[in-house]
């Protein structure tokens, strides 16, 4: 199943090694950076939505 | 440099964020005007006044890759054009360029988007150098090269007797007629050398030889028709005498300095016996007792002991069974065993020790920069000379004379050995240190290392074997224990392996997920469980307690362990012997209080709890700092560091990063022990080379005359003399 990454707004599949637990829930992302980015502010990520899309 | 556009291909890249990483990384470097990233094609642009190694190196700094291309050349040139050879190769789109001069190497690393081997090869042309691109190529064009050379000297050596022998007795006409192939066929290579040196406006041995045959030989034609003093003799002798020694030079360095893969035979389970080259992977091999292995593989059937001390420089044999690993060129002692080959001989460990070993001598070390910029001036000199001596020697002696002199100027000077002196020095040393299990794949590393600061090590699997324990320290509900041990029976992590040791309980286990580097997740029993670092259970059960891992349990945390590893033997005693001289640090990913017991028990600091990038990050903050870490996991760290050495795990050393491959912590002393020798021996070699032209140069000039006296031919025969000596020296010094 398809799940979106917080920080780019990519669809990611689930099956990812890229993914964090945070507060009980699972987040996917599409590469390391993404994941790196979503650790230095999780919250950030979850109040705005993806920031690094163009 | 001037403002350029290059276009590159990046690897890894999939979204938005990579992109902005990518751009960034690329903006940090030095004359960068602008960059452009397209995530849909995956190239980026950039445009400015800048290196394209550094772009490439900051870019795979941040974490992506950048398409390249590895080239192997071999060039005919000789040593002292290298620096011609390599300008005429610095234009857009080759990363790094390095040339052996030994060897005539030449490795290029390129960018395909901006250029291909083929314009490559076609610029080395216009150049005027021969060139061959594969090894098999290269080992019939050396032989091809060195039958021309014999065939020469045999041509030169049949002729010349006759051409003394007319001289001597007065019949100038036989001499000349005799001189006529020894000049004209023998000594073609040094004409056409110097021509084509001419054409790219330079001057090497050829246009000294040349240019001392030529006079000669010219001088005493025209004398046979007006009449006057010949010398036929000097000019066939001359030619006769480097031909010689030149044969004898590229014979030793061709069997000396290039290492070749043994060739073996494999014997096929369907009893065919094949040569190793063709043995594919899936193949069984089968191999008895007394015999070398063949091929890489795993062993499918029966037992033995192996000596794997090529690879492991460990002598005692280890005992291998089904499905165990083993390497080519390593020893059966005694057994049978019927092995599945997993990589085909040009790829077994050995084939790719030999490349590293080959091709480490092409390093461009810093000596051999200012070495070359001498070369270039050398030979312009020795003509200046040349002339000098003829026009101060015509005033005081007779006009052949004074010819003589100047012409055994041009004979006697050995801008070779300058050029050979470095490389040479580099290639022993990567040798030796090649026999103690230490694989130098860049010889600039091997120069760097005596100038190393600080040594900072990585701590599992360098400093300690990485075989992980797990103690349990806080335990509030028994069944924690075996749950969890249940739970990360489905890890392969060496953390859960430790965990899973504890228990062997059968527990129903679902929905087990793993984050990378944090923890694990699932259900046992019907509860819910989170195991994994401190601050990953901070996050997510909101409650925590002491320990390395805590194990949460329906929200609670319900036990904790301490992981503990074990020290390498010997690391205590290095580490001693290290902070003599240098600051010793261990980085590590681990934020385990082990990691600070193991600080207190070597007596060095620990900084713990880094991520790759950090480590990454320290090292390079540190002022020449050697890394040495796993080269999988540490690749990041390896490529910051000053010298970054990684510590062999398996034998595909291609995977790993690290200007040297090391299979034990102990090689760094050998490393080090090897950079102070090869900078001696840089040193000794062109003391040698710069010794014997400073000496040779002023007697043939005529400095000692009438005293002593050194004829054109004698003057010859010194200079190819000296090639050798220092080939030999370099080789068999002890």
């Amino acid at each position: 199943m398809n799940k979106i990454d917080p920080v780019c707004g990519m669809e990611v599949d689930e099956s990812t090694q890229y993914k964090t637990l945070y507060k009980g829930k699972v987040y996917y992302f599409c590469a390391a950076n993404c994941k790196i980015e979503f650790d230095k502010d999780p919250e950030g990520y979850l109040k705005s939505g993806p920031r690094e899309m163009h | 440099m001037s403002e350029k556009r290059e276009k590159l291909r990046i690897v890894g890249m999939h979204c938005a964020t990579c992109v902005n990483t990518v751009t960034k990384s690329i903006e940090k470097v030095n004359g960068i005007k602008g960059v452009s990233v397209n995530l849909a094609t995956g190239y980026a642009e950039v445009q400015g006044d800048f290196r394209l190694n550094e772009v490439v190196e900051s870019v795979r700094k941040a974490g992506y890759d950048v398409e390249t291309q590895e080239i192997r050349l071999r060039v005919n040139a000789n040593p002292e054009e290298s620096p011609k050879i390599l300008s005429a190769v610095t234009t857009e789109g080759v990363i790094s360029s390095h040339l052996n001069s030994a060897t005539g190497i030449l490795s290029l690393l390129i960018n395909p988007q901006e250029i291909s081997s083929n314009d490559l090869v076609g610029m080395l042309s216009e150049y005027g150098a021969k060139l061959l691109n594969s090894d098999k190529a290269e080992v019939t064009a050396i032989k091809k090269d060195m039958n021309s050379m014999v065939y020469s000297l045999i041509v030169a050596s049949l002729f010349t007797p006759l051409v003394l022998f007319y001289q001597y007795t007065g019949n100038y006409i036989y001499a000349f007629i005799f001189s006529v192939p020894v000049i004209i066929y023998s000594g073609r290579r040094y004409f056409r050398g110097a021509y084509r040196a001419l054409r790219n406006r330079a001057t090497d041995m050829d246009t000294l030889v040349s240019l001392s045959v030529s006079t000669a030989w010219i001088y005493s034609a025209i004398n046979l028709v007006k009449g006057g003093v010949v010398f036929f003799d000097a000019a066939s002798l001359l030619v006769t005498f480097v031909l010689a020694g030149k044969t004898l030079d590229a014979y030793l360095r061709y069997r000396i300095s290039y290492v070749h893969v043994p060739h073996f035979t494999a014997r096929l389970s369907t009893g065919e016996t094949v040569d190793a080259d063709q043995v594919n992977v899936g193949d069984i091999v089968i191999v008895k007792s007394g015999e070398v292995l063949p091929v890489d593989g795993v062993v499918y059937g029966g037992t033995g002991e192996i000596d794997e001390s090529i690879l492991t420089g460990e002598s005692m044999p280890n005992k291998k069974k089904k499905g165990d690993p083993v390497t080519a060129d390593s020893y059966l002692v005694n057994g049978y065993l019927e092995i599945y080959v997993t990589r085909s001989r040009e790829n077994t460990y050995i084939a790719q020790l030999v490349k590293a070993v080959n091709d480490a001598g092409t390093a461009s070390v810093g000596i051999k920069r200012t070495v070359d910029r001498i070369i270039t001036y050398f030979t312009p000199a020795i003509i200046a000379i040349a002339i000098l001596t003829f026009f101060i020697w015509y005033m005081i002696v007779p006009l052949s004379l004074a010819l003589l002199f100047s012409i055994a100027v041009l004979a006697v000077a050995c801008p070779c050995a300058l050029g050979l002196a470095t490389p040479l020095a580099v290639l022993v040393q990567v040798r030796k240190l090649s026999k103690k299990g230490v694989i130098v794949r860049h010889g600039d590393a091997l120069e760097k290392a005596k100038h190393v600061k600080s040594i900072i090590f990585d701590k599992t699997g360098t400093i300690t074997t990485g075989e992980l324990r797990a103690i349990p320290v806080t335990v509030i509900n028994e069944s924690a224990i075996a749950m969890a041990a249940a739970l990360e029976r489905l890890s392969s992590h060496p953390v859960g392996r430790a965990i899973s040791s504890l228990s062997k309980v059968e527990m129903n286990v679902s929905d087990f997920t793993e984050f990378m580097g944090e923890g694990v997740m699932g259900n046992v029993e019907g509860h819910s469980l989170l195991i994994g670092k401190k601050d990953f259970i901070q996050k997510n059960c909101d409650k925590t307690m002491d320990g390395d891992i805590i194990v949460c349990i329906d929200g609670n945390p319900m036990a904790s362990f301490l992981i503990e590893d074990e020290v390498r033997d010997g690391v205590k005693e290095l580490i001693d012997d290290l902070k003599l001289n240098y600051d010793v640090l261990i980085a590590t990913g681990d934020s385990s209080s082990f990691a600070d017991d193991l600080g207190k028990e070597l007596g060095v600091k620990v900084i713990k709890g880094l991520t790759a990038q950090e480590k990454a990050e320290l090292v390079k903050s540190r002022e020449n700092a050697m890394f040495i870490g796993d080269g999988v996991n540490d690749a990041l760290a390896i490529k910051q560091a000053y010298v970054g050495i990684s510590l062999r795990s398996g034998s595909d050393i291609s995977k790993q990063a690290g200007d040297i491959v090391a299979n034990s912590l102990i090689a760094i002393k050998f490393i080090i022990d090897g950079s102070y020798k090869l900078e001696s021996r840089i040193r000794e070699n062109l003391a040698w080379a710069f010794g014997y032209n400073a000496i040779l140069v002023p007697i043939a000039a005529g400095i000692l005359y009438p005293i002593f006296y050194l004829p054109p031919q004698f003057a010859a025969l010194a200079m190819s003399l000296n090639s050798i000596a220092v080939t030999l020296w370099s080789f068999f010094r002890p």
